[in-house]
């Protein structure tokens, strides 16, 4: 059975609007329908013009993170008889808007960067005091944090909700911090500078604790834990 | 890993706070619970000054308070302010600010123990009570539109069925009551500091702004800052619980939130007492 849903979507076109406005749907919603398919269902049916970004629909690559109902999350896991009639749709924020609910990822991914997001191998004290291959212990206490910290799809939501990047561009966010923990508890990876700038001036220590990061991640990671390990230095490269 | 100065910044915040919540909460009693403020005259300071204990310990409240807010303050600035010549020009205000309000802290206590005159230098510079009393209610002003400011704001978003965003976070409440409440306590201190400056300088006057806090404007103002000394104490406990001893920071974080806010209001509640009868 299908029920009638209101979409209230926070539109702007930079080329064209002034400043946001807010524009009103309302849609047939049937059964298990996610807000990205009310989306489809609005840009098939009522308005071609309408932007936002998808690729998965499964959850996985983090493209449709939005803010629905003024909460961040991935408009493709969260199902419309989860919410009320009318459903508030808006962009991520502290990111430039492209066009409507789509946004330049830009800054979240220049932040990312800084920390070099990748593994480097190779780390000469390593290979010298350890024979490989290298045996994991999965039970150990900081492998189980890493595993945590690796599940994230970084689709900006937590970006997005923390208000120290809000007010501060230069902060590397907890997403950053989050993958820099999770590299520099790996007692294989060689890069060092990525400690000392998850350490420093825009790092750990700027976080508040404020804890948006871990109620709205759709992954279930908690940055906020990692970056208390970064700060408390529970992280392999740095001992 | 060497720590670097922000790292040192950090660990000085978490474990002044801790200091200054055990000294605070004896103030707190003495001050607020024991007895109502605006009896808390220049000859009851006298008195209590009159031991060394008690002087030691309001020093050492006046220095980890004033540090631990200047570094709460910075933290404030580095979120708000975008430029880095904002910044430094901002630190360097609030550093010359603490130095300066700490310098005028302790030569009130050190004076002090040379035994209380009942006249000092500005005995007559009458124009220092409505002053003090201007800056208590400008404070109280400001407070009392940003609450009113507050409501309107959500009343608005709740008649229009706007989503409050974050503020549906538990996290956000929690960080915001705990920004917003050190703002306000450090500004308190700084107007604290001055009129306990005139301890030395004019305790007659000293004395007429004490009683100025019987004043119904400000009444509501007090309970406030009580109410805020207890958060931000409580607060800061939860978050050494959550930094330090909880990994998952997630429902911990809610319930523990809860707990704050439910204990602010219970141990506010005689200090409400004390305000209106002693008052």
């Amino acid at each position: 059975m299908s029920v009638h849903k209101t979409f209230r979507i926070r539109r702007f076109d930079p080329s064209n609007d002034a400043r946001p406005h807010w524009a009103t749907y309302t849609i047939e919603a049937k059964p298990k329908f996610s807000v990205l398919d009310g989306l489809f269902s609005i840009l098939e049916n009522q308005d071609g013009t309408l932007g936002f970004r998808y690729s998965c629909r499964a959850g996985m690559c983090g493209s449709c993170a939005m803010r629905i109902d003024g909460r961040e999350g991935l408009a493709c896991r969260v199902r419309l008889e989860h919410l009320g009639a009318t459903i508030s749709i808006e962009p991520l924020r502290s990111l430039p808007i492209i066009k409507d609910l789509a946004t330049d990822m830009t800054p979240f991914f220049e932040q990312y960067r800084k920390i070099d997001p990748f593994f480097v191998g190779d780390s000469p004290s390593f290979a010298q005091a350890t024979p490989e291959p290298l045996r994991v212990d999965p039970s150990q206490a900081l492998r189980q944090d890493v595993n945590r910290a690796i599940d994230c799809i970084s689709c900006g939501a937590c970006y997005s909700a923390c208000p120290t990047v809000a007010g501060n561009s230069a902060y590397l966010g907890p997403a950053a911090l989050n993958r820099a923990f999770a590299l520099a508890a790996d007692e294989r990876d060689r890069e060092s500078d990525r400690v000392a700038l998850a350490l420093g001036p825009e790092g750990a220590y700027s976080c508040r604790s404020v804890g948006n990061c871990v109620s709205v991640c759709p992954a279930g990671v908690a940055p906020l834990a990692a970056i208390q390990l970064l700060r408390r230095g529970k992280i392999a490269s740095a001992t | 890993m060497r720590p670097n100065a922000i790292g040192i910044a950090w660990w000085y915040l978490r474990i002044s706070g801790l200091l200054v919540i055990a000294l605070v909460g004896g103030h707190l009693f003495v001050m607020h619970y024991a007895n109502a403020p605006s009896s808390t005259t220049s000859s009851f300071v006298l008195v209590r000054w009159s031991a060394s204990f008690w002087r030691d310990f309001d020093w050492a409240l006046l220095l980890l308070a004033l540090t631990h807010g200047l570094l709460g303050m910075r933290n404030v600035v580095a979120d708000t302010v975008p430029s880095r010549i904002g910044r430094r020009v901002s630190e360097g205000i609030l550093a010359i600010l603490a130095a300066a309000f700490l310098a005028i802290g302790t030569i009130s206590i050190v004076d002090v123990t040379h035994g209380l005159q009942t006249r000092g230098i500005l005995s007559d510079a009458f124009w220092i009570v409505p002053t003090l009393d201007a800056l208590l209610g400008a404070l109280a002003v400001v407070t009392y539109l940003a609450i009113a400011a507050i409501i309107v704001v959500f009343l608005t978003r709740a008649v229009l069925k706007l989503p409050i965003g974050w503020w549906q976070l538990h996290g956000q409440w929690a960080w915001a009551l705990h920004r917003a409440t050190g703002i306000g306590i450090f500004f308190f201190l700084l107007v604290h500091v001055l009129d306990l400056a005139l301890l030395p300088l004019a305790p007659n006057l000293y004395d007429a702004t004490v009683a100025s806090y019987a004043n119904p404007f400000l009444m509501p103002m007090e309970i406030a800052l009580v109410c805020a000394v207890i958060y931000h104490g409580l607060n800061g406990i939860r978050l050494w619980i959550l930094e330090f001893f909880e990994k998952e920071t997630s429902d911990a974080a809610i319930g523990t939130f809860a707990c704050v806010l439910v204990v602010t209001l219970v141990l506010v509640l005689p200090s409400i007492f004390v305000l209106v009868h002693g008052g």
